[in-house]
């Protein structure tokens, strides 16, 4: 009635899918064959291409018949216009394919190809062809990979592309795609001359309005906030020698760096006595092949005076110098905020403490807005770690409950802060850690810690006492009462190790103690009230320390 | 026009306003037989749109037909003892305080000498057409709708294609002389219309030259004594008179929401393939205090681009309008106020007052004092419009004037068979005495014609019918050198002037050369407002009136700006070049004295959009068959190819060659866009769209991590 | 007007437990008909879809179902002259093929089925002055080769002893990659991709190279893949799909961050996304299952402790007793 438009049933729709596809198969199977007659005859020519055609216009993942017509440009006696002119066709046909399957990795490289082929390309056509594919999908990566191909081979402005970037955030800011583009673009564009930030300050407050525009418009985006995150956080730390230690019977020189080195980098480190170069062997502190802690033994017996030890890697110098009189010393590098957050300059500080505020007000908006949480977190953080330390522990445990599928991530990242505040104040050359009831989870930056020779890590929430533990050279007591440590695995050969604290744990079976027998100067183990504690004494006699359970 | 017409039909409609086509399509639509008359000699009676001359025209005419009654009825002859017959009043004028200005000065006869050509280029063609439409006026006008009816399929098809290419090319060759005409896809009717308009054009062009004389005597004596320039600050009047034929200037300029009724009517029915839209691309407003337009930030987008308002004004914005999308889900957040003005809920909301003037005069388009409920159904109306068509736009106007609109339905009615007879005068009703139902009109030939039902436009309302005339809307349109606030590309506008002191408010529609409704370099703004008082006989100066909204949009008048000799001062502001202003006027219906059958669509009023009217249409045709399907689409074949036409119209406005092609629209704006596209009939496109994003990654990682 | 999480919602019929024995038929039976459309359409990657379905049975312990011998001298006759392999007979070689007999022969223990040499030749050939991999000799570069050409080599054993390939222009290749959020895409400059991620934290992790990953950022990124309805996406605002808790997940395992995820409803996802009436797991629930996501479906939860399933290894996505009988060991961070 009325003419309106009939609709079929999808059961209907479906046999004639089936019916369809039995033919498909047939019509496939000839080609396919046809196809590799042609590769077996090595014929390579148009017949061949009009058989390739058929396939790849539907599936243009078969990549042996995109193979197949490479070779028809490549090996063609044709004259060059005629082959320039086949590859002109071919581009028309690839656009074709592309519109079927835009995510082919098939068709995106064999117009990167055919590009290269050309004699004249046109570049500004394939920019467009760009524009026009990102137009219908604008996370397509293939495309905008091939964009960036074009452009690096047209030498193409790099500040025009920013400003696409500009023109698709403006009409939709929820791109991660662009924003990452950006991250890629501006320390090109801007670089940055003093040291620390990542580009140039001035676009660096630039970009903060500009994304804080994004998140304060829909803070339920992804994107903004990992790009802002990018904005406040610091790139890798710098490399440097963070401790030395110097004992002098036996003469051995420790030196721990802040990032792991490869044997070769560290045989070039220099050990100066009173300005004069002496000889001998790094070697690495366990097998692994990079490591932040290398131990030098000298072929002659160091004497009393200053020692000082210099090293070059990937380009930068690192130096560390001591007064030695006695027969053991320990010099650790100072540490600052700037040890583990960018240094701000203070029109920086000024526009953080304005989003920070914004954030404030955004949060109490929102209260259960995650990334708002987050981001107040970051900020206090980049501002003054210290300062503001209890507000962001606050503020992480909230994250716990706003958002517990990552809540360990949350607990993680605290305990992070916590450390790291910690090693701000503390005076490493004490030797003695406490660290007790800081509610850590893990304990990183131990690099910082390697000098220690007494830790105390009770009343926390560490689960294991992973490798990271393999570091401490000199540790003679370890106490870890009242945590949730089920595993102990990284207590392994421990050479100073004499007293272990495990009370209130969570180990339960003695399998687990096994590694300490690895500890030769162990002597006492106390396992108070852990699972473990309850096994039949006899299970722990063979041990070689005395144990309380 | 005064041949025989059949004695009888189910429905007959008086006027081709909007809701008289859209029901008239309707009708015949499901088979109904329709005749359907307009005295006037063009469609769209209060809808329409006219180029310039015969706007000036319009103005210049205190009435539009001193229709002779030289041939005197005999009533008695016609009307039996058990009928009783209502007189319709002799003038249809809904028009008053009618004034066009034109501010250019004329061409001093050095120029003449160097450009004489042009003019009679677009002279020539006018003069042949008028010669042979004199001989024959009336033959057109009603043989075209039979043709129609002979070969509507064919004569559709073809003229649309023609139809489209010719607007296609209009949009960038500007030169056309007389693209307008093409306006209208049937060429039958097409001819129609504008020979008989263009008819009144000519006489126009004499009247109105003498009229613009007098109207511009003041200005003479000062551009005399103007130092002689080579270039003149404006184009001179006759030049600015050339392309006369390339303004459309509307009697009720309206816009579309992009969800509203008719938008869905136009798809439903296919009619869309008979026009072409833009989007309104921008929304600006004046804060108090201020004298300065400015955008307003209505999408997500606008929002997260907008300078004029703080990082937390955004989130609360946004948040408010969230909220609004679908508040009915949340009633706890304004219970409280549902029945409070609008504005305390804003405050509540803690919306700073620029947020609030956003939201109430440019968002809902309400007032402070409207109810908190109706502030929400008007803003909510707002957001689902938003993003249907190009992410942060809400509204579509029609190519080529509103006038287009009633046409499109006019032509759907002939297609489908109805009758149309224009300059066509009913001179009354007659009625049973004793049922007091409609039983049929009788016109000025004398001929009495039977009917069901009669539908009539207000204005053709019989005199003891009426409960008295009332101003409802006063208006001016100017036609201005530039935009109101220039930007890189051509905008379409809509802007909202709140009160300030005792001015009232303003709705102002900008649109230019993109929307064909005028000449290149020419924009078109369109004002209404409430009359200040609707006592129908009351002197009122209109310029005064939309003094302070003038203030605000323009620099001046030409002839002002030409003595003042480009002060510094608004150089950004648009010069007025030509100015109207008029007063629309309503009648009330007298429902005792209105015979039964019988349906009186209203005026266009002063609503912005278009549902009144699809209600109106709408309700009138549910009563007059209770269980036929309103305007269900047209059966031909070839609709499959109609369709995806409809649809680039439909998105003419966007740059998107396709409206499929919107993969990620869905976080353009927002969650719309899956739905819409089942809409557009496609809803294996969004399918195909998640599976790209899905199979498209992992395929990807597929052949890469057969780890 | 806000953000819409692109995310699933799962309907009241779906499975509740894991449906082993349905997998192990579904896979087993795959192909069996040689005629069928899908199998004959993904001929162009065969090679891999018998890695795919052979490394799902072994982790279900079930390997015996398939014919070992059949496999094995199908896998043979993909080698090329070239020394890579081919998805089929007939068609061209790539890395990506090469890797998937490799892991194929050292599932069944049968490397020397092939010419080792021949192969190691062919991969060390599509290595470039950069240190980037080509797929094959028409020169795509993409890390995912430099995962293939590694794992490659860590598999015959070549990687530590007279290794082939330049491993130090490798990383660097691999690290120029690295992106803003930690994570790594295609190619210099491209953006972060689950997948890619995979490729390069496990070539990095094969190489013993792991500190150059900023693991508290990366793994950020990548738990915040994972959606409301407990299902990991592959970049921020996709919808969730089976095989990133494959990518995913087996990232965050190596930098040591799994726990940072929910593994629970991460497991009920993969759970829901399995069809009790074929066998098999979708890419989501409801969704049409294919071996691809069945494997990496089933990996995912063996790499959650899945009881009854054999152990899996995150790096290779092999069982981790065949990743022992080769004495590979790769580098795994513990905080």
């Amino acid at each position: 009635m009325h003419g309106r438009v009939k609709v079929k049933t999808s059961a209907e729709q479906q046999e004639e899918k089936r019916k369809e596809r039995q033919s498909k198969l047939k019509i496939f199977r000839k080609v396919i064959n046809a196809f590799f007659n042609k590769v077996s005859k090595e014929e390579y020519d148009n017949d061949g291409l009009e058989i390739t055609k058929q396939i790849l216009a539907s599936n243009s993942d078969y990549s042996s018949m995109w193979n197949y017509r490479k070779k028809c440009f490549a090996n063609s006696e044709k004259p060059k216009s005629e082959i320039e002119a086949m590859l002109n066709s071919e581009l028309t046909f690839i656009e074709s394919c592309l519109r079927n399957n835009p995510k082919s990795y098939g068709c995106w490289h064999q117009r990167c190809f055919v590009l290269l082929k050309l004699k004249t390309p046109d570049w500004k056509r394939e920019l467009q062809l760009c524009n026009l594919f990102l137009q219908f999908d604008d996370r397509n990566f293939h495309c905008w990979d091939y964009r960036r191909f074009v452009c690096s081979h047209s030498n193409h402005p790099l500040k025009d592309e920013i400003d696409y970037t500009n023109k698709l955030i403006e009409s939709n800011f929820s791109n991660y795609s662009s924003w990452h583009y950006r991250s890629k673009l501006l320390p090109e564009v801007y670089p940055d001359s003093s040291v620390g930030n990542k580009i140039a300050e001035r676009k660096l407050l630039e970009e903060l309005e500009l994304v804080q525009n994004a998140f304060f418009t829909d803070p339920n985006d992804q994107s903004a906030w990992f790009y802002h995150k990018w904005l406040l956080g610091r790139g890798h730390p710098m490399q440097s020698i963070l401790s030395l230690h110097v004992s002098r019977f036996p003469s051995t020189l420790t030196c721990t760096l802040r990032k792991p080195i490869k044997e070769e980098d560290c045989q070039q480190a220099l050990v100066r006595v009173n300005g004069t170069v002496i000889s001998g062997k790094w070697k690495p502190h366990s097998s692994a092949c990079y490591m932040n802690t290398w131990t030098f033994t000298p072929h002659e017996k160091i004497g009393t005076g200053l020692i000082s030890v210099s090293c070059q890697v990937d380009g930068v110098e690192t130096q560390i110098t001591m007064e030695i009189d006695d027969n053991e010393a320990l010099c650790c590098a100072k540490n600052t905020i700037e040890t583990f957050c960018e240094s701000s300059s203070d029109a920086k500080l000024l526009v953080l403490e304005e989003e920070l505020n914004s954030c404030r007000e955004l949060n109490e908006l929102e209260p259960d807005n995650k990334w708002v949480v987050l981001t107040l977190v970051f900020l206090m953080k980049a501002i003054d770690p210290i300062r503001f330390f209890s507000e962001m522990k606050e503020l992480l445990k909230s994250l716990c409950i706003i958002d517990s599928k990552r809540s360990c991530y949350y607990q993680d990242l605290h305990s992070k802060y916590a450390v790291e505040n910690w090693i701000i104040c503390a005076d490493l050359q004490s030797r003695k850690a406490d660290l007790r009831n800081k509610g850590i989870t893990r304990l990183c930056h131990v690099e910082f810690l390697v000098g220690l020779t007494h830790l105390d890590l009770s009343h926390n929430k560490l689960k294991a006492l992973g490798s990271t533990f393999l570091v401490f050279p000199w540790l003679q007591e370890l106490k870890a009462d009242d945590n949730e440590i089920t595993e102990i695995d990284g207590l392994k050969a421990l050479p100073s190790l004499i007293t272990l604290s495990l009370n209130s744990n969570a180990l339960s079976s003695v399998e687990l103690l096994s590694c300490l027998s690895t500890c030769p100067n162990l002597q006492h183990v106390s396992l108070k009230s852990n699972p473990v504690s309850s096994c039949e004494k006899d299970y722990f006699k063979n041990f070689p320390f005395r144990l309380t359970l | 026009m005064d041949e025989v017409l059949p004695e009888e039909f189910d429905v007959i409609l008086i006027g081709t306003g909007l809701p008289e086509s859209v029901l008239s399509g309707a009708l015949s639509r499901i088979g109904k037989n329709v005749l359907h008359v307009d005295s006037n000699e063009y469609y769209g009676g209060s809808w329409a749109s006219f180029n310039i001359k015969t706007f000036d025209k319009l103005m210049s005419e205190t009435q539009m037909h001193q229709e002779d009654n030289s041939n005197p009825v005999n009533l008695e002859a016609l009307i039996s003892e058990d009928e009783e017959f209502l007189l319709m009043s002799a003038s249809q004028q809904n028009l008053s305080n009618c004034q066009s200005y034109c501010y250019l000065s004329k061409q001093p006869d050095w120029v003449v000498a160097t450009n004489v050509v042009e003019p009679n280029v677009v002279a020539e063609p006018d003069e042949v057409e008028i010669s042979d439409d004199k001989d024959s006026p009336v033959d057109v006008a009603t043989t075209a709708p039979t043709m129609v009816q002979k070969h509507s399929d064919t004569e559709d098809l073809s003229c649309r294609d023609v139809d489209f290419e010719e607007r296609n090319n209009s949009d960038n060759d500007n030169e056309k002389p007389g693209v307008s005409d093409k306006q209208s896809g049937d060429p039958a009717k097409e001819k129609s219309t504008d020979n008989d308009s263009r008819n009144g054009q000519v006489d126009a062009f004499n009247n109105a030259t003498s009229e613009e004389k007098l109207e511009n005597a003041s200005d003479q004596s000062s551009q005399a004594d103007l130092p002689h320039k080579e270039t003149p600050l404006f184009p001179f009047y006759e030049k600015f008179y050339e392309n006369w034929r390339r303004f459309n200037l509307d009697l009720s300029p309206k816009v579309m929401f992009s969800r509203g009724q008719l938008v869905e009517l136009l798809i439903q029915s296919n009619v869309c393939r008979y026009l072409e839209f833009r989007n309104v691309t921008r929304t600006l407003t004046v804060l108090s205090g201020e004298n300065r337009l400015q955008p307003v930030p209505c999408s997500r987008a606008d929002v997260f681009k907008s300078k004029f308002v703080t990082v937390v004004e955004k989130r609360i914005l946004m948040r408010f309008l969230t909220l609004c999308a679908n508040f009915e889900q949340h009633p706890q957040e304004y219970e409280a106020y549902k029945d409070r003005p609008f504005q305390d809920f804003l405050q509540s909301k803690h919306l700073s007052t620029k947020v609030q003037h956003f939201i109430i005069h440019s968002i809902a388009m309400v007032s402070e004092q409207t109810s908190t409920m109706e502030g929400l159904h008007a803003t909510q109306k707002f957001l689902k419009s938003l993003g249907r068509y190009g992410s942060s736009h809400a509204f579509l106007c029609p190519m080529y004037g509103v006038g287009e609109l009633p046409q499109a339905f006019s032509r759907l009615s002939a297609v489908f068979g109805g009758t149309f007879c224009l300059r066509r005068r009913v001179i009354g009703i007659v009625a049973d005495k004793t049922s007091r139902a409609v039983k049929g009109v009788i016109d000025s030939t004398g001929q009495k014609i039977k009917c069901q039902h009669l539908v009539l436009d207000e204005s053709h309302l019989p005199d003891i019918c009426r409960s008295g005339f009332k101003r409802e809307v006063s208006r001016a349109i100017y036609v201005t050198d530039k935009s109101v606030s220039p930007s890189e590309t051509e905008e379409v506008s809509l802007i909202t002037l709140p009160p300030v002191g005792n001015f009232p408010l303003y709705r102002v529609i900008e649109a230019g050369p993109l929307c064909c409704l005028s000449p290149n370099n020419y924009y078109v703004v369109h004002a209404l407002t409430k009359p200040s008082c609707v006592d129908e006989n009351a002197i009122v100066d209109l310029k005064e009136t939309f003094h302070s909204a003038e203030k605000t949009m323009f620099a001046g008048t030409a002839a002002e700006l030409e003595i003042a000799n480009n002060n510094e001062s608004d150089k950004q502001k648009p010069a007025v070049l030509w100015a109207a202003y008029f007063n629309m006027m309503s009648c009330g219906v007298n429902n005792d004295s209105l015979p039964g059958n019988v349906y009186v669509m209203s005026s266009p009023g002063f609503e912005l959009g278009f549902d009144k009217a699809m209600n109106e249409a709408r309700r009138t045709f549910e009563i007059i068959c209770p269980d036929e399907e309103f305007l269900p689409r047209a059966p031909e074949p070839e609709e499959i190819v109609f369709d995806d036409e409809g649809y680039k119209s439909e998105n003419n406005g966007n740059s998107r060659e396709n409206p499929n092609e919107q993969p990620e629209a869905g976080n353009g704006d927002y969650m719309e866009t899956e739905e819409d596209l089942q809409e557009e009939e496609e809803p294996d496109v969004q399918g195909l769209i998640d599976q790209e994003q899905g199979v498209g990654d992992h395929v990807s990682d597929g052949n890469g991590d057969n780890a | 007007m806000g953000t819409i999480v692109k995310d699933v919602t799962f309907k009241n019929d779906i499975p509740k437990g894991f449906l082993s024995d349905t997998h192990v038929s579904y896979i087993s039976t795959y192909g069996k008909d040689k005629d069928d459309y899908e199998y004959c359409m993904t001929e162009y990657l065969r090679l891999s879809g018998i890695y795919w379905g052979l490394t799902t049975l072994d982790l279900l312990n079930n390997l015996d179902k398939l014919d070992k011998a059949e496999i094995i001298s199908f896998v043979v006759s993909c080698q090329t002259d070239e020394g890579g392999f081919s998805p089929s007979p007939r068609h061209d070689c790539s890395i990506l093929y090469t890797l998937s007999a490799i892991q194929v022969l050292c599932t069944y223990d049968q490397l020397d089925a092939i010419d080792v040499n021949k192969a190691i030749k062919y991969i060390a050939s599509l290595q470039n002055e950069d240190g980037s991999f080509c797929g094959d000799v028409w020169g795509e570069v993409d890390t995912r080769f430099s995962f293939c050409a590694v794992a490659s080599l860590a598999l015959v054993g070549r990687l530590w002893t007279d290794c082939p390939i330049n491993t130090k222009h490798c990383v660097e290749f691999i690290v120029s990659c690295m992106n803003f959020d930690g994570g790594f895409g295609c190619r210099p400059g491209s953006e972060t991709h689950s997948g890619q991620v995979y490729c390069c934290v496990g070539a990095l992790s094969i190489l013993h190279e792991l500190h150059h990953i900023d693991a508290d950022l990366l793994g950020w990124w990548l738990c915040e893949r994972q959606l409301p309805s407990g299902g990991l996406n592959g970049r921020p605002e996709k919808l969730p799909d089976v095989c990133y808790s494959w990518w995913v997940l087996s990232s965050l395992a190596v930098i040591g961050k799994m726990h940072w995820i929910d593994q629970e409803s991460l497991k009920s996802f993969i759970i829901a996304s399995q069809d009790p009436e074929t066998g098999g797991i979708a890419d989501r629930p409801g969704d049409m299952v294919d071996p691809f996501h069945t494997l990496f479906g089933v990996a995912g939860l063996s790499l959650m402790g899945q009881t009854n399933l054999k152990k899996i290894n995150p790096v290779f996505c092999m069982p981790q007793y065949v990743i022992d009988r080769l004495a590979i060991n790769v580098e795994i961070l513990t905080i």
